[in-house]
């Protein structure tokens, strides 16, 4: 059961939302329950502060008239639930939505138009929670890492390679879809990934079930995206013998 | 044949093959390195023993193929390279020969402890030499192409003073000169040749980079103009738009006035909706001001202008103020013009246009984000990251590869590349130390 707050100034609007929300629980039946709706900043906060741990879906308004705007309410709830989702609804369409998307990781940002599009941004948000929350157990095992307070979530079954960067601190993690850099070295690496990856060179570790053909002469291992990753003279060897 | 003869080729063979991977930078594997000092001692013995003045052909061959093969290098630079091994030997001979005369005498070689002495010095000095001769030559390699003349310029310095050197050496040999002072004129000689070189060098690179400079503040400033010229077309246009504002507030009163609300509905919805896509575009160029790096805003004006010129929705956010970046200017500028052009080329080839641009403070790091919408049949992403690879085919700037090679070298620098949906998205961290 996931909670849900809305925060939001206008009486009318967040009748709305919650309108909105509530329709789209009863169709989707989803396991979500309005736990807090209401126009006062002041009370959100205190919501926050009787909480000790919380992981919920947020509808802010930006623009609330209160000396605390959007920015520094969604890090202040990024303070008490670090991965809950925040979505923000704005009447301005010209403001950052990339700032809030990087600043306090902002899953979406609706911009008030009209009622039908809010609503089905609404269910579309919904949608994607209610997808990403109750299946993540299922998918498998996740590569995290931290790196200036933004966490970096990878599903080990995406990955098709980790290389280690020519420059000795940072590690480049292959997908198909996706690059991602981040600092750290091969070696701490080791403990958190599956039997799924092998190191097959110094300087790599191959996702075994992402491999499509292995050149043994050339000693190049073929992905399946059709990328290259090189293998050792040492490593390979051993690489076959686990295929086989 | 004398045992000390074989072990002297011995040694000479397994010098030349390490100060070949010096020279080179090849980085062999172990399994490569036996195989190659194998060879070369084998070859080095045979050739002495029998047809000594096949040696050096063979060595020089033998370099230049494996250069070329294994690391991939042009004919020009495999052949300086593989004659750079063979003069850093004889250099070090020479210098290993005339101190070992002067602490000892002459007779020395004939002892084993002078030979052993001898054998000692010459592969210290080699590997060292090698390694500072590959300092020198590899520093300067840069990943612009203005910057490689350096790399020739001083290898061909090197290699030029190695010659003249070696060349002296070989003439007083024939010449049966025995005086040391003769070899240590020399040696002094080339010493300071070798500085020299490395002091113009250094003058050289740093001519370079002020005309460098030079010329990215004049583009710079070409930049800068068109920035306050797009700035006061805005202001020109804002100024417009405020006169018909009132002019529309004050027919809308006329509407209410008159109680015609039907009228209202429909002169609202045909004249006043229109605007409202106005208000939310073109102000772009201001969300830049809380960019404090002029380089930078004027790059990014210069580029963001040209994408709305063609057509492409732009939107930018930099609510932060940015008042230095951890790297310099210059790479920079370079990184994030290659990027906004590859934006601008994806975003063209689609058909709802549009580029967003942002910079965001995230922890301790600056993060610059650029999305555009692009194919949905885009290569994959390390296609797009090789060398030379662009999609419009014949090499159209350096692209990604070039922005790739800048952020390998910083350790502050961090690339994150996704492709999601039609949308085309680089993060470029920088950390703040």
């Amino acid at each position: 059961m996931l909670p849900i707050i809305i925060c939001e100034d206008n009486d009318i609007q967040r009748e709305k939302i919650k309108n909105f929300i509530e329709l789209a629980i009863a169709k989707w039946n989803f396991d979500f329950e309005i736990s807090l709706c209401t126009g006062k900043v002041e009370e959100l906060l205190s919501f926050l502060d009787e909480q000790r741990e919380l992981k919920a879906i947020y509808f802010l308004d930006v623009d609330l008239k209160n000396e605390i705007n959007g920015i520094m309410l969604a890090e202040h709830i990024r303070k008490k639930d670090s991965s809950g989702y925040i979505i923000f609804i704005t009447t301005h369409s010209e403001m950052s939505h990339l700032t809030f998307k990087y600043k306090v990781e902002a899953m979406d940002y609706i911009i008030k138009d009209n009622y039908s599009e809010i609503k089905s941004r609404i269910e579309q948000c919904l949608n994607y929670i209610n997808k990403t929350y109750y299946t993540s157990a299922l998918k498998g095992q996740v590569l995290t890492f931290k790196q200036d307070d933004r966490v970096f979530n990878i599903a080990l079954n995406d990955i098709l390679f980790i290389e280690s960067s020519p420059n000795p601190h940072k590690i480049i993690i292959h997908e198909e879809t996706r690059l991602v850099e981040v600092y750290g070295s091969l070696k701490d690496l080791e403990d958190k990934l599956t039997k799924d990856f092998f190191r097959c060179h110094r300087a790599y570790f191959v996702n075994k079930r992402k491999i499509k053909e292995i050149d043994k002469r050339n000693r190049i291992i073929y992905m399946t995206n059709g990328e290259k990753c090189l293998a050792s003279f040492r490593c390979i060897g051993g690489l076959l013998d686990d295929a086989f | 044949m004398t045992p000390f003869k074989l072990i002297y080729t011995i040694v000479m063979g397994i010098i030349f093959a390490v100060s070949f991977d010096n020279i080179t930078k090849s980085r062999f594997s172990f399994i490569e390195r036996i195989i190659l000092s194998s060879g070369i001692v084998l070859g080095t013995v045979i050739t002495i023993f029998t047809v000594d003045v096949l040696f050096f052909p063979y060595i020089i061959t033998t370099f230049f193929l494996v250069d070329k093969i294994r690391n991939k290098r042009t004919n020009l630079k495999s052949g300086l390279n593989s004659v750079l091994v063979l003069l850093n030997f004889f250099i070090c001979d020479v210098i290993a020969n005339i101190i070992n005369t002067i602490l000892f005498d002459n007779k020395s070689r004939e002892s084993i402890f002078g030979y052993t002495f001898y054998l000692i010095l010459t592969s210290v000095f080699a590997i060292t030499f090698s390694k500072i001769i590959q300092y020198t030559i590899q520093k300067d390699i840069s990943r612009d192409k203005t910057k490689s003349y350096s790399y020739y310029f001083v290898l061909g310095n090197v290699i030029f003073s190695l010659l003249i050197v070696s060349l002296s050496f070989i003439t007083n040999k024939v010449l049966n000169v025995t005086d040391v002072r003769i070899y240590l004129i020399d040696l002094l000689l080339f010493l300071a040749y070798i500085s020299s070189s490395i002091f113009m060098s250094y003058i050289f690179n740093k001519y370079t980079l002020n005309e460098m400079e030079l010329s990215i503040r004049e583009e710079e400033v070409e930049r800068m103009e068109e920035y306050s010229k797009t700035i006061e077309e805005l202001y020109e246009n804002m100024r417009k738009f405020k006169h018909d504002y009132k002019n529309i507030l004050l027919s809308l009163y006329e509407f209410i006035e008159e109680k015609k609300y039907d009228d209202l509905e429909k002169y609202y919805k045909e004249n006043i909706l229109e605007t409202e896509s106005y208000v939310n575009s073109s102000d772009y160029t201001i969300k830049l001001k809380n960019i404090k790096i002029t380089p930078i805003k004027a790059l990014i004006a210069s580029k963001l202008i040209r994408a709305t010129n063609n057509k492409i929705n732009v939107f930018v956010d930099v609510s932060d103020e940015i008042l230095r970046i951890p790297i310099n200017y210059i790479d920079a500028i370079r990184i994030l013009g290659n990027l906004l052009d590859n934006a601008i080329e994806g975003a063209l080839e689609t058909e709802e246009k549009c580029l967003n641009f942002g910079v965001v403070y995230k922890g301790s790091s600056i993060v610059f984000i650029i999305e555009n919408s692009c194919r949905q049949d885009i290569p994959p992403i390390y296609k797009l990251l090789e060398k030379g690879f662009s999609t419009k085919g014949n090499n159209r700037g350096m692209g990604l590869s070039s922005v790739k090679q800048i952020v390998n070298e910083d350790e502050n620098l961090t690339l994150n590349i996704e492709v999601n949906n039609g949308i085309f998205r680089i993060e470029l961290w920088m950390r703040v130390t």
